[in-house]
């Protein structure tokens, strides 16, 4: 097996390890090994060598765990992909054990699907041998697993390219969705990549919104998105503030839910799961997200958030340093955080606390304690099995099912505390428990389970009384009669749980006068487990995290540092308040594609740039401050729209060049005087007089005359005497938007003064005009690199005064890099919707074809397509395009890219300052 | 040339209309009245200005003109006009000259609606001199002393462009009105609605919810006008979903998810 070549000495290693292991088989299953490496080991020995140790080695050491069936299926699958790839063959033997193990029926289907892939795409086939496994081992249903399989199978044979750009996704798919949604979305993205492969691909990737909607409809449950909204307005409804709704996968990094949980509240916001599909029934779904709402909302409603953590009643003043809790924070961890097991604390002050917000909130709205007594009964089939519990959670669970349906507590001494306590929380149910009581209620709980500290005394319940209202002053006044614990250790901890007389007594008591929902006799012995919340007493009642905003803002900053330093280390500037605006914009864009977004755009810069014409994205923005917006794109050859594909930086032009301004205005000095006289002339006048009208507040005494002469003469009289005033207004908004692409650095005509200062001037002639006029008028320019990065300055807003810094912008105002039209108009007509005017005008200034050869290809028909669309959607909401270009051989393509929408090429870009004005007011009159 | 002047009996209201004071308002009316100062009353749509006024004018037994302010009103509207008719010229008094004639209140609702020019005809009539310029007869009407002038308005309205003057605005005593409390308004929707006490409570309790989304995504929270009219359809045997679905939920919004959280904020409470 030795060669002559370099890699002998390994070579011979590894060949030797082999034999090693080769000699650790069975001999049937070596010799069968030998076979297949052979004739390839001729070929390339060293490589084939390992690759076929690598095999062995896998299939040796899983052998010993897998029950002989699972273990034959295994290797029937490996050696079938390995007589075509030794190296899909050890990754599928790697893979496949636990596949193996549940369901070894499948792996033939494996087997064969990854031995079909090498033939299309070797690289692809090794993917497919590391992913296919796992994947199929998470479907139970056999039918969909092997429907899912089929499907990626057929992928990878037809369509190589698709099956590697797809094969990554897959297991985040199957995260979030249904094997059976799965499936047929993988089977619909088949029958599009037989029509064209490029939509399948963008379909796949869910980059186009067909693929979004394909996906959305594919898997089961009601999305979060659906529901948002409604969600949020109802929760504002409760307390009449802002309440953002939000999905949990918003949660900074470190926060969490507790497991089976459904939403969560930092005070101001609510988190939901992304998808609830724990009914099949969508309003059942939604029913469940509003029970779960109103309960972490009536946390805030009914003044959880108002804790003094300090003035609990009871409450030893022993004081746990932690450093990691923000004093001034969330009072309910700060509460916690008194305590020596913080977790088991947090834990019992929102038990606690549930119990008095849900009591609250079935007080105050009876149609919603139908709602919730409808999800109770729902959920109470749901309840871990107590038997699987151990220590606090045990005892809670108990507790949790006392108090939440009235199950009894077991009997025998050692629970006597329990039975006697179960009032103590039973007593926050009543409509003058506050916040202040659950803390005492929680601090005396703690001790009870275990805690450190004296459990004290329970006090003794008060006399029964009717209706299970029990006075919550009896309460306080056994805590102040509670003694300071001493340390030592009481009888709490020492109770010990007996699970034979739990299960006698749980199951056949009935409720013994707690306020608890209606007895649901399969209680006790319901499936377990699965899903069962164990940070909570129940999936609809969350909990509490500490205000997001301030934890997710630390590590934001934290990310944007750390792209700045790798910035910094490739000799690239940028300010921190730009990286983390990117970041907030797009968190899924990882620090690589971010970093290369911002290298890109600043070489770029650097490239085009003169001396003194530094790139924007150097100059520092932390007093400017971009705002981030992402729009769709139009992509022609899909056929669709590519949801939140660019973003606009919008920022603040600098510059302070107003001397241009002053000598545009020097030069053309006549011209402007005129333009000023004739706008003035467009003004309208406030009042008008319509004559001979049939109905006015005075009469018009000149047709009054005529018409009683005509009635005199016998003549027919059509009674038109009054006259009536007439009110006219103006109306008129303008964006104008002005191409700022490299190309216009480009200088036209004899005068040698280049496109963009032409433009400029006409700006400046144009803003004189509009000055004279009273329309209100913004000035914004744009361009950028790459999707990632459109940059919109704005020269004038449309409530700002054209002054000396409006001046010294557009005098500054000069030529950057691409430009990606569809953005910059669908932000100006984003900016002009906000302004409320009757009419809104879009003039678009550009040189020509919008082209952005950033990291994709903005070009040729796809830039024109959407270009085009983004016009039409402006159009749609009313907005008046009309696009002006200096383009003279742009004829061609501008009908094209500018459909429907007016525009006008002006030939010799001389004459743009005298032709802009005169064209505004053709527009508008 | 001749004349037309109203009637002043058909400007009296027959029956006292339902009004259920919540403060002090209706002696500021009565002693804004004696004192001849015209009267301000501002507060969100449907919260019982009209009727108080209406109240009002039966409770002091004067006649009341209303007229509803808009855009096109001009000052010929509001003081008269000739118009020709039959071969001749007639004068016909607008509502203010013909409430000051009569000595009546003239109540000019939604007032900010109305432009700016077209109000300053009241501004003589709205201070001591009390007089209203007729300037086509070339008259000047001196006002009795039971002519009142009373203007409503909704700050929740106000934008740029719809504001009243300030000129105009400190011609006034100004009696703000709101929301009813919650008891209070129970009260009436129960009382205009005939519904019982409960159903009326748990109809204000929807409203006092939908109220806390003004400027959360309405513009404008929910009238007690439209809790009755809700109150009334249930009254006749509608269920209360139903009901305030076409009474609520449809005349507030069009926005698919804010109509269906106010449904779940009623199915709340019924």
């Amino acid at each position: 097996m030795s060669s002559g070549n370099g890699d002998d000495g390994k070579g011979s290693d590894a060949g030797r390890r082999w034999l090693k292991r080769i000699a650790s088989l069975p001999v049937g299953e070596a010799a069968e090994l030998l076979v297949l490496a052979r004739s390839r080991i001729r070929e390339s020995p060293v490589e084939h060598a390992k690759a076929a140790a690598d095999v062995t080695r896998a299939l040796g050491d899983v052998r010993p765990g897998l029950p002989s069936d699972a273990f034959q299926a295994l290797r029937r699958a490996v050696l079938l992909v390995a007589r075509r790839d030794w190296t899909a063959a050890a990754y599928l033997a790697e893979c496949a054990p636990p596949l193996a193990r549940e369901h070894p029926d499948t792996l033939d289907w494996v087997g064969e699907a990854v031995a079909r892939a090498i033939q299309a795409d070797r690289t692809l086939a090794r993917q497919l041998a590391r992913i296919l496994p796992g994947c199929a081992g998470r479907i139970d249903d056999r039918e969909a697993r092997l429907r899912v399989i089929s499907a990626l199978s057929d992928l990878c044979r037809r369509f190589p390219g698709l099956g590697l750009a797809a094969l990554p996704t897959v297991e985040s798919l199957l995260e979030e969705g249904s094997p059976e949604g799965l499936a047929r979305f993988l089977e619909e993205a088949l029958t599009l990549a037989g029509r064209s492969e490029v939509v399948a691909r963008s379909f796949l990737l869910r980059e186009s919104r067909a693929g979004q909607h394909a996906w959305d409809n594919q898997r089961d449950g009601l999305p979060l998105q659906a529901v948002a909204r409604t969600l949020q307005f109802y929760a504002e409804s409760h307390v009449g503030e802002h309440i953002e709704v939000r999905a949990a996968t918003d949660l900074p990094p470190g926060m969490g839910m507790p497991p089976g949980a459904i939403a969560i509240t930092d005070g101001r916001r609510i988190f939901l799961v992304p998808r609830l599909d724990r009914f099949d029934d969508p309003e059942a779904n939604f029913r469940l997200y509003k029970v779960a709402t109103a309960h972490e909302v009536g946390r805030i409603e009914f003044g959880t958030f108002d804790l003094d953590p300090h003035g609990v009643p009871g409450l030893d003043p022993i004081d746990v340093e932690r450093p990691e809790v923000d004093a001034d924070g969330n009072p309910v961890l700060v509460f916690a955080s008194r305590f020596e097991d913080q977790a088991l604390a947090q834990r019992l002050i929102l038990f606690a606390e549930d119990l008095r917000v849900d009591a609250c909130l079935r007080r105050e709205y009876p149609g919603l304690a139908r709602d919730i007594e409808e999800m109770a009964r729902v959920e109470r089939l749901d309840r871990p099995d107590i038997d699987e519990l151990e220590g606090p959670e045990q005892l809670l669970e108990l507790l949790a099912r006392r108090l939440w349906y009235g199950e009894a507590l077991p009997d025998g001494d050692v629970w006597r505390r329990f039975r006697e306590s179960a009032w103590l929380l039973e007593a926050l149910r009543h409509p003058g428990a506050g916040v202040q009581d659950s803390a005492g209620a929680a601090a005396r709980l703690y001790r009870l389970l275990g805690g450190e500290g004296e459990p004290g005394d329970v006090p003794e319940p008060p006399p029964e009384q009717p209706g299970g209202g029990v006075s919550i002053g009896v309460l306080r006044r056994g805590d102040e009669g509670d003694e300071e614990g001493d340390g030592s250790a009481g009888d709490g901890p020492s109770i010990v749980l007996d699970p034979e007389g739990v299960m006698d007594d749980g199951a056949g008591g009935g409720p013994d006068g707690g306020a608890g929902g209606p007895h649901d006799p399969r209680g006790g012995d319901s499936r377990s487990g699965d899903g069962a919340a164990t940070g909570t007493t129940r999936p609809f009642h969350g909990g509490v995290v500490p205000d997001v905003e301030d934890a997710s803002q630390k590590a934001l900053e934290q990310r944007a540092a750390r792209i700045q330093r790798a910035l910094d280390a490739r000799g690239i500037p940028a300010s921190l308040r730009e990286i983390m605006n990117a970041l907030e914009l797009d968190p899924e864009l990882s620090d690589r594609a971010l970093e290369q977004s911002i290298i890109d755009g600043f070489r770029e810069g650097l490239r085009r740039s003169d001396k003194d014409a530094r790139p924007r994205l150097r100059q520092g923005e932390a007093d400017t401050g971009a705002v981030l917006h992402r729009y769709p794109e139009w992509d022609e050859q899909i056929g669709d729209y590519r949801p939140r594909w660019t973003t606009v930086w919008e920022r603040r032009a600098e510059g302070n060049a107003g001397a241009f301004v002053d000598a545009v205005l020097a030069e053309h000095g006549p011209m402007v005087s005129q333009l000023r006289r004739e706008f003035q002339m467009l003004r309208p006048t406030g009042l008008g007089r319509e004559r001979r009208a049939r109905d006015g507040e005075e009469l018009d005494l000149d047709a009054l005359v005529a018409d009683l002469v005509d009635r005199r003469v016998g003549l027919p009289a059509d009674g038109r005497v009054y006259q009536r005033r007439r009110y006219s207004t103006r109306d008129v908004a303008v964006a104008f938007l002005v191409d700022l692409s490299a190309s216009t650095r480009e200088s036209v005509g004899e005068s040698g003064k280049s496109v963009i200062e032409v433009e400029k001037e006409a700006l400046v002639l144009m803003c004189e005009a509009l000055e004279a006029l009273g329309d209100r008028y913004g000035i914004f320019g744009f361009s950028g690199r790459g999707r990632q990065m459109v940059t919109f300055d704005v020269f004038k807003d449309f409530g700002e005064r054209y002054g000396g810094d409006v001046k010294g912008r557009i005098g500054a105002m000069t030529y950057r890099m691409e430009n990606r039209d569809g953005a910059a108009i669908r932000h100006a007509t984003r900016r002009l919707m906000d302004v409320d005017a009757r009419s809104r005008l879009l003039i678009l200034l550009s040189d020509g074809k919008p082209l952005d050869c950033g990291c994709d290809l903005y070009q040729a028909s796809y830039a024109q397509a959407d270009t085009r669309t983004a016009l039409r959607e402006a159009r749609a909401q009313r907005i008046h395009p009309f696009c002006i270009t200096v383009d003279p051989q742009g004829e061609d393509y501008l009908k094209e890219m500018y459909g429907a929408v007016r525009y006008a090429v002006i030939d010799s870009v001389t004459a743009l300052p005298s032709r802009l004005p005169a064209i505004y007011r053709r527009l508008t009159t | 040339m001749s004349d037309r002047s109203p009637d002043a009996s058909q400007f009296l209201t027959a029956e006292m209309p339902y009004y259920r004071p919540s403060g002090v308002e209706v002696e500021l009316f009565e002693q804004a009245f004696h004192n001849k100062i015209p009267v301000l009353l501002k507060g969100p749509t449907g919260c019982g200005k009209t009727r108080f006024v209406s109240y009002m004018a039966h409770k002091l037994a004067r006649p009341l003109v209303t007229v509803a302010c808009h855009e096109d009103l001009t000052a010929s509207d509001l003081v008269g006009r000739f118009l020709f008719r039959d071969g001749e010229t007639q004068w016909v008094d607008g509502p203010l000259t013909a409430s000051v004639k009569m000595g009546g209140i003239c109540y000019l609702d939604e007032v900010v609606e109305a432009r700016n020019d077209s109000l300053v005809v009241i501004h003589p009539l709205a201070d001591d001199r009390r007089i209203l310029p007729v300037e086509k007869r070339n008259e000047i009407l001196k006002a009795p002393d039971d002519f009142m002038l009373v203007v409503s308005y909704n700050p929740a309205y106000q934008s740029v462009i719809k504001d009243l003057k300030q000129s105009t605005r400190q011609r006034f005593i100004a009696i703000p009105f709101d929301y009813l409390e919650r008891d209070v308004e129970a009260e009436v929707v129960g009382h205009e609605a005939g519904l019982d006490d409960e159903t009326a409570l748990r109809l204000v309790r929807v409203g006092q919810r939908i109220r806390k989304l003004k400027n959360h995504g309405l513009d404008e929270g929910v009238s007690t006008r439209l809790l009755i009219y809700a109150g009334r359809l249930i009254a006749s045997g509608l269920e209360p979903s139903e009901a305030c679905a076409a009474a609520i939920v449809e005349p507030l919004s069009d926005d698919a998810d804010l109509q269906r959280s106010m449904t779940e904020i009623i199915r709340d409470f019924f």
